[in-house]
């Protein structure tokens, strides 16, 4: 189905651009406040309080300190893990997208 | 606290004969009496307190057939799940007050007593009975959709659930007699990888394996319940996979590869969950994502883990009902969750719109919202057991929640691309959801938000003694950093036109290895059965008319048997035969 434009006067305030200009403010805002909450509490010491992974070694040691005191490390796994599921995800569908009638013939579409 | 009923009296099964009264009940005392059961059958329940840590409290002791069977034993892990059952069964009333069949309403309610029923149970032969119970009762709520599809799933589904059945019976037959005794109790034993576990055990876990929906055994999930009805896919959530994560709980805690089962089971849903256009079937991968965190939990065992996953099934069956109602509410107005046939609802059903975005918020686990206080316990276990992967991975899940229920679910229902405009549609836009769809909503969306802000009450009821502040500064912070930042990849990937649009499409799973190959493979099986037999016939069939033939010409009127012999001939034997008599008297 195309998606039809909606005329404005049926737009509601969440598609007027100015919410979105907001929304978008907002996220960002939201995302540098936590993460300079992230810094300072590790300035103050109380992030990685009690680091849970300094026995590991190697890579396992690397992601271990990264976890443990790197201040924005929730930040870049939110942001890394996201990214990878949609980008690497969507490309399941060339291996095991079907049409909607596979399994149940007519009634799949409905 | 004192108990009106016996105790000797299981819960669960006052809701089982309410829901075979329902059967014959008209609509309006369907729903009152379903509501009043499940009262009575709370109250019941609660009559016995709470247990203190450790104590157990067993009710109901008798023998059958020369078995020691136990009906009720109370003890907080089996409380908080009996707790939560009733307020799933409650919520579910409500949700189907105006919209579920006679069928609905009757079997759900048996559906719902056996699953308490089951959870209370003392013993393994009263658990394989309810949990049986619970299959049969929930295979008529997948038949209730209608439709060739809705049967064929239900068959699929009845199948695997009994096979289910099997593995327990199986592995309680085996136990009682390497044992001598029912008792179920942690069959863990050892410290490997597989807890030196015995065969009887091992059945055991295949069988709860297959209800928890362990990865490769999951299909059945995703493929019943987004074919039940609007009322009947919030009824299935609750109680299936969580009275089996239960039984994890209470035979398997502290097993090493329920870790990495649990790990892939949060991990491999999220990206099923986000090529899926059905938004009942992404909330059902959803559901796959999040019982891995319940079954890694489980795996890494401890108080505050254990605590973990029984808080985090507490929370799940209520924002995760909350997001199917708010989806069955989509299909009750517009007939069909399909993102690609939705979007822009907000403007009609505001009050869908938020409920759903508030059980969206819980199951990502936003501070103040529910998942928050309760997953972080998993998270929190992992990583005072150094347990480095399993943290990564939940962690990595934590976003991919983000993904497909933080997200998905409420930007393509009810935000995206307006599909209702009147001016393109030529029709007013779908009314918001039915009042009682309201309510139950409105109930669940005030659970997620209460537990979120006071989590004490939901402490109160875990099954272990374990030390834990939900919210720190540093948990508040990190939490906000994942989800913040997640959200910030989606808009950016939205921006630049780098979020796969939704498709109609029937994405493969491995099912697929039985509904096609496996399919064909018994085809095949079952043709040249049938091929042989007749093969075997057609030999069968030319031998005895070969026989008959021969028989007729000896036997038939022109046969030899049949044939008139001279009276010569007949003197001549007869003299033959007296002669072989003489000779033998003489000689012998």
């Amino acid at each position: 189905m195309t998606h039809p434009d909606v005329p404005e006067d049926e737009k509601s305030v969440w598609e007027k651009p100015g919410t979105l200009k907001a929304i978008w403010i907002i996220l960002i805002a939201g995302c540098v406040f936590s993460a300079g909450w992230g810094f300072l509490l590790a300035a103050q010491g109380k992030l990685g309080y009690d680091p849970h992974f300094e026995d590991k070694t190697g890579l396992a040691g690397v992601l271990g300190a990264l976890a443990d005191h790197f201040p924005a490390f929730y930040a870049l796994v939110g942001f890394v893990s996201f990214s990878f599921i949609v980008l690497a995800g969507q490309h399941l569908r060339k291996i095991l997208m079907r049409d909607e009638s596979y399994y149940d013939g007519e009634e799949g579409r409905s | 606290m004192s108990q009106i009923l016996s105790p000797d009296l299981n819960p669960g099964i006052i809701l089982i004969i309410a829901g075979v009264l329902l059967a014959v009940l008209p609509k309006l005392f369907r729903n009152l009496v379903a509501a009043g059961a499940i009262v009575i059958s709370f109250t019941h329940l609660w009559g016995y307190g709470l247990p203190a840590f450790g104590e157990v409290s067993l009710f109901a002791q008798s023998t059958l057939m020369g078995f020691e069977t136990i009906g009720v034993r109370i003890d907080r892990l089996a409380m908080i799940f009996a707790v939560i059952f009733h307020i799933a069964a409650l919520i579910n009333v409500i949700y189907g007050w105006q919209h579920a069949t006679r069928l609905e309403a009757s079997m759900g309610l048996v559906y719902a007593g056996a699953a308490i029923a089951g959870a209370l149970a003392g013993d393994l032969l009263t658990l394989f009975i309810y949990w049986e119970l619970a299959a049969l009762s929930s295979v008529f709520i997948v038949w209730a959709g209608g439709g060739h599809a809705a049967f064929k799933a239900g068959m699929r589904y009845l199948v695997i659930q009994v096979l289910s059945g099997l593995f327990l019976l199986a592995g309680t037959v085996m136990h009682y007699s390497d044992t001598g005794s029912l008792a179920f109790n942690s069959f863990v034993t050892g410290d490997g990888a597989f807890g030196d576990l015995s065969s009887a055990a091992v059945l055991i876990l295949i069988s709860f394996a297959i209800k928890a929906a362990f990865p490769l055994l999951h299909t059945w999930l995703q493929d019943s319940y987004p074919k039940a009805s609007a009322v009947g896919a919030v009824m299935l959530s609750a109680f299936t996979t969580k009275l089996a994560i239960y039984t994890l709980a209470r035979g398997f805690a502290g097993l090493d590869a329920l870790i990495v089962v649990g790990c892939v089971m949060t991990a491999f849903p999220v990206f099923f969950a986000l090529i899926e256009n059905d938004l009942r079937k992404v909330l059902a991968y959803s559901l796959n994502n999040q019982l891995g965190f319940m079954v890694c939990a489980i795996g890494i065992g401890t108080p505050l883990a254990l605590n973990g996953a029984a808080a985090h099934a507490f929370v799940h069956i209520i924002y995760k009902a909350l997001l199917f109602m708010s989806m069955g509410a989509v299909i009750v107005r517009v007939g069909t969750a399909k993102a690609t046939e939705l979007g822009g609802l907000h403007k009609s059903m505001p009050w869908t719109t938020i409920f759903c975005i508030i059980g969206a918020m819980s199951i990502a686990a936003f501070p103040l919202f529910s998942g928050f206080v309760a997953k972080s316990m998993i998270t929190l276990a992992a990583s005072k057991e150094h347990i480095l992967f399993a943290y990564f991975i939940l962690l990595f899940a934590s976003a991919g929640v983000l993904v497909h229920s933080g997200i998905k679910i409420p930007y393509f229902a009810f935000f995206a691309h307006d599909q209702f405009s009147p001016s393109h549609t030529g029709k007013p836009r779908p009314k918001e959801a039915p009042a009682p769809m309201l309510i139950a909503m409105g109930l669940a969306a005030f659970l997620c938000i209460f537990i979120g802000v006071q989590p004490q009450y939901l402490f109160a009821l875990l099954p272990y003694e374990a030390k834990y502040t939900a919210y720190t500064a540093d948990h508040i912070a990190t939490q906000l950093q994942l989800l913040l930042f997640a959200i910030l990849a989606f808009a950016l990937l939205v921006k630049f036109k780098l979020y796969p649009a939704e498709v109609r499409s029937q994405n493969l799973d491995v099912d697929w290895f039985w509904r096609v190959p496996g399919r064909h493979l018994l085809m095949g099986v079952v043709n040249g059965t049938a091929a042989l037999w007749r093969f075997v016939w057609r030999g069968l069939c030319a031998l005895n008319g070969r026989i008959l033939r021969r028989l007729y010409i000896v036997h038939g009127p022109e046969g030899r048997i049949a044939r008139t012999w001279p009276v010569g001939y007949t003197a001549l034997m007869t003299a033959v035969v007296f002669g072989v008599v003489l000779f033998s008297v003489y000689f012998y």
